[in-house]
């Protein structure tokens, strides 16, 4: 008897890992392009990739870990997906709660915040190691992931910005898909922010079209 | 029973920073740069650390005290003095993306002394923190000819190196003579003997010269 459940979630997943990985080249295609047109490295873009590798890392690590399940064939304390303990799962949260917490702080010009996510965290990777507590660690990254998600949509509403707005909506429905738990509902949600996604990296989604074009042209 | 020779060593180093102290002070005073400030910070809190020394040695308060969990009185002194090393490296290096590490690094590294009661976490940051100061700071100093940094940079490193003997004699006579060095720094003596200017050491130089040729 086929399970239908692991069926759907299976094709959900299968489908969600090439997506991450595509989404995370074309960001780095973007950002060497500008860096051998310019010289320099962008920032954003950089901050941008990074969210995305750390996604890539999460969905690729996760979603190995459900389609495996039966098998056994990767451990809950190395992949699976929750943020309770330190293992592969939770330390691509990390640092996409890292990353995002830089954008916030990169969009806000406070310089001297950009690496303190990343200290803390590596802090927090350290105590873990050495004493084996990381009650801390969930806490970080729950509150980390909220305050990122919330300064996306304030980032993309008050400063017009595209690339925010556009990180908010994915990581949003992301978040989604964790709170319905397994079901059609959930599997349905994973395929459409997937492709949400693809848009977005390409630089479709541009909702503030006026506001850009007058940046691109100052 | 207090021991002697730790106590002299301490006073010695004592003094030689006192003394130290008290030119950087007149030099803060007379150029109003922060730099000195931050140096005196730093040297103050040595010469605290030192005094408290002195008074553990004769059972006035005891330095191995345990604060909360495994972390000692004496450990989270010298977490705070990397610390404020730490900090200076930034703060020369003008790294404001780096600011607030020192401050994390502090609370991370104390929180896992009081959860395990260990030395390794103190002798990787004190390795991670004082060496790279110490180069950096004699390589500016050299660089620039500036006799108080190539001082404070001598005496980290030899400060450093002392503590690998494992051996608290040599460690804290060690550190007087360190001290010594950087007593040496803040009176431009490397300005004046190591590193002189370009024009005075051609003067050195062709008056060898001269004096070879009126010989011949």
């Amino acid at each position: 008897m086929v399970d239908i459940t692991y069926l759907t979630q299976t094709i959900a997943n299968l489908f969600e890992i090439p997506i991450a990985i595509i989404m995370t080249f074309i960001l780095l295609g973007k950002l060497l392009k500008e860096h051998s047109e310019t010289g320099e490295w962008n920032t954003t873009r950089f901050i941008m990739l990074g969210i995305f590798t750390g996604y890539t890392i999460t969905v690729f690590w996760g979603d190995l870990y459900e389609i495996f399940a039966p098998l056994n064939f990767l451990s809950y304390e190395l992949a699976g997906n929750t943020l309770s303990i330190v293992n592969i799962f939770s330390i691509g949260v990390g640092i996409i709660v890292c990353f995002a917490l830089s954008l916030i702080a990169h969009a806000y010009n406070i310089e001297w915040l950009l690496y303190t996510p990343f200290f803390i965290f590596i802090g927090m990777l350290f105590i873990y190691f050495y004493t084996g507590y990381y009650e801390m660690y969930t806490i970080y990254l729950y509150i980390g992931a909220i305050i990122g998600l919330l300064f996306f949509f304030i980032i993309g509403f008050n400063l017009r910005d595209n690339s925010a707005l556009g990180l908010g909506i994915f990581f949003f429905f992301s978040f989604m898909t964790i709170i319905t738990g397994e079901g059609l509902f959930s599997q349905i949600l994973q395929i459409a922010y997937s492709l949400f996604g693809i848009y977005f990296v390409l630089g479709r989604f541009r909702p503030f079209k006026e506001k850009l074009s007058e940046e691109v042209k100052n | 029973m207090y021991d002697l020779l730790l106590i002299i060593a301490s006073l010695i180093f004592i003094t030689f920073m006192g003394y130290s102290l008290k030119i950087l002070l007149m030099k803060r005073l007379e150029t109003k740069n922060r730099l000195f400030s931050t140096i005196m910070v730093i040297i103050s809190f040595e010469v605290l650390i030192s005094v408290l020394g002195i008074l553990n040695e004769f059972g006035v308060i005891d330095i191995q005290q345990k604060l909360i969990g495994g972390l000692k009185l004496n450990a989270f002194l010298s977490y705070v003095l990397l610390t404020l090393y730490l900090a200076f490296l930034v703060f020369i290096k003008k790294a404001v993306r780096w600011y607030t590490l020192p401050v994390i690094s502090l609370i991370f590294i104390s929180q896992a002394q009081v959860l395990v009661e260990s030395d390794f976490p103190m002798i990787i940051y004190s390795i991670i923190v004082s060496y790279p100061l110490a180069f950096i700071l004699i390589y500016e100093g050299v660089k620039k000819r500036n006799s108080i940094a190539f001082g404070l940079g001598i005496y980290i490193f030899a400060y450093s190196i002392s503590i690998l003997t494992l051996n608290i004699y040599l460690v804290l006579y060690f550190r007087g003579f360190a001290s010594f060095l950087f007593l040496l720094g803040v009176k431009d003596f490397y300005t004046k003997y190591i590193f002189p200017e370009k024009d005075i050491e051609e003067k050195i130089k062709s008056t060898w010269i001269s004096k070879f040729v009126v010989r011949e």
